[in-house]
């Protein structure tokens, strides 16, 4: 066995456990939603749920799970069905993040407007659909490498620019929510959520800089979306403290 | 007896509801369901006629359509609100003596029937002042209350303080409620418990509690 093969099998046991642990985060998630009241707080747990499934299918029509080596995914059409939902979720973390925000200017006090987020939120909502047509657009042009030069790495490049920087500063947002809201639920939660995205940038970054190399970057990026996951995990379980009971306390 | 509003937990009380004259406080984890009773406990006055404020740091039209999302519905008979947008009576978290002075003014006001006010700014308030202050405040705004027929319901949120401030301001209140979610095996439970209420002895034992768009209901939890 090679080390190629050894990388290939980590890669896919990579993606594998970040599937297992996307299910765990929307079950518990669902089960926060069941038990809590407060608005606020049951649409972040929504949101974390839904968030987990697409990435579940993501996951799940990622090229190396098997599920995808079908010759219609190679055709031009099939190849949209594999970037779509990776696509879907750049835009679906960026929607939970402006509910998240909006939510916590809500919650504060004084209701203040963090990092001119009511201004951006609807441009970058514009940028990352740009940003989605363009990655489509070329999803369906590359699919049989026959048009794969210089401008189609200048246009990938800008399709990840377009999401970093929407993300980015997405992060950043998250960040001063985290040291401005009273709530301090929220603002673990914030904290958490904007880590976990913060890796997932990381691993996107580390994925696209070495998508002509074997499969060492995929490890690597394998790895930081595991640990992405499991901040989501802890951000969901933040929600509301649970706490254990002892079965004597409660037959007092 | 003041009734709570919600018939299981007057039966929980065993004794009709809160007692008269007293400050209960309602504490527990944001987004818990706190709110539906205070919700529940001003409906229950303004169906019975008596004058009750609602004094909360929101805008009243998200307490309105979070009354909506409990099932509670008041029809034409609404409470005096008190809040930071949509009220005649402006709350301003950065000046607490009027807060203070507005509550103390409109139950002075209506001294003639019974008063309810249910609150949600406790927690910010302590947040944003010295608690020492804060024990003094609450202290002094309770004690002025308690002059009267009224009573008053303050929610706090749990995740906001240090337990032992917490601690510190349940020896002002009357009777100490406190709204939890436990874990039994994969299924989390939200659980009820009253930690003292003037006139009972201390109440052991948990409660199971469901709060939905059809009401509140508390039932006795027991482990299988």
């Amino acid at each position: 066995m090679q080390l190629s093969d050894v990388l290939y099998w980590l890669y896919t046991a990579s993606d594998f456990i970040a599937v297992v642990l996307a299910g765990a985060v929307t079950f518990r998630a669902l089960e926060i939603r069941r038990v809590l009241v407060g608005g606020v707080y049951r649409r972040r747990a929504s949101g974390i749920a839904a968030l987990m499934v697409i990435a579940i299918i993501a996951g799940l029509t990622s090229s190396n799970t098997g599920l995808t080596t079908a010759p219609f995914f190679s055709t031009p059409v099939g190849s949209l069905f594999t970037a779509l939902p990776l696509l879907l979720f750049f835009i679906a973390f960026y929607a939970f993040v402006d509910s998240n925000v909006l939510a916590a200017m809500e919650i504060d006090f004084f209701h203040r407007n963090m990092l001119h987020w009511r201004h951006v939120r609807a441009p970058f909502y514009g940028l990352m659909l740009f940003a989605i047509g363009v990655a489509l657009a070329l999803a369906y042009f590359t699919s049989n490498n026959l048009i794969y030069n210089f401008f189609t790495v200048v246009w990938v490049v800008i399709v990840f620019g377009c999401f970093g920087l929407v993300l980015g500063y997405s992060a950043a947002a998250l960040v001063v929510i985290s040291k401005r809201t009273p709530d301090s639920t929220l603002r673990r939660f914030v904290r958490l959520v904007g880590l976990g995205l913060v890796l997932f940038l990381i691993s996107s970054v580390i994925w696209f800089l070495d998508v002509f190399v074997n499969y060492l970057g995929d490890v690597i990026s394998g790895f930081f979306i595991i640990a992405s996951t499991y901040l989501l995990y802890r951000a969901v379980m933040s929600l509301s403290p649970v706490g254990k009971l002892e079965r004597q306390e409660i037959k007092q | 007896m003041v009734s709570t509003g919600v018939a299981s937990l007057d039966y929980v009380l065993g004794t009709d509801g809160y007692p008269d004259k007293s400050a209960i406080l309602v504490e527990g984890p944001p987004g818990i369901g706190k709110e539906a009773l205070g919700y529940w406990f001003v409906r229950s006055g303004l169906i019975q006629g008596e004058y009750c404020l609602y004094a909360t740091h929101r805008p009243v039209s998200d307490i309105l359509r979070d009354m909506r999302g409990v099932g509670v519905s008041t029809g034409d008979r609404v409470p005096e609100w008190m809040s930071s947008s949509g009220s005649q009576i402006k709350l301003d978290l950065r000046d607490p003596t009027s807060i203070s002075f507005n509550i103390k003014q409109a139950a002075h006001n209506n001294k003639q029937r019974r008063v309810r006010v249910a609150t949600d700014v406790l927690s910010p308030l302590l947040v944003l002042n010295p608690v020492e202050s804060m024990y003094n405040y609450w202290s002094q705004l309770l004690s002025d209350l308690k002059q009267q027929d009224c009573v008053t319901l303050a929610l706090a949120e749990e995740g906001m303080h240090p337990a032992n401030i917490l601690t510190t301001m349940e020896q002002l209140f009357d009777g100490v409620v406190e709204m939890r979610l436990y874990e039994e095996g994969l299924t989390i439970t939200p659980l009820f418990r009253v930690k003292k209420m003037l006139g009972l002895p201390p109440l052991h034992g948990y409660f199971r509690f469901t709060v939905s768009s059809t009401g509140m209901e508390i039932t006795p939890y027991a482990t299988k």
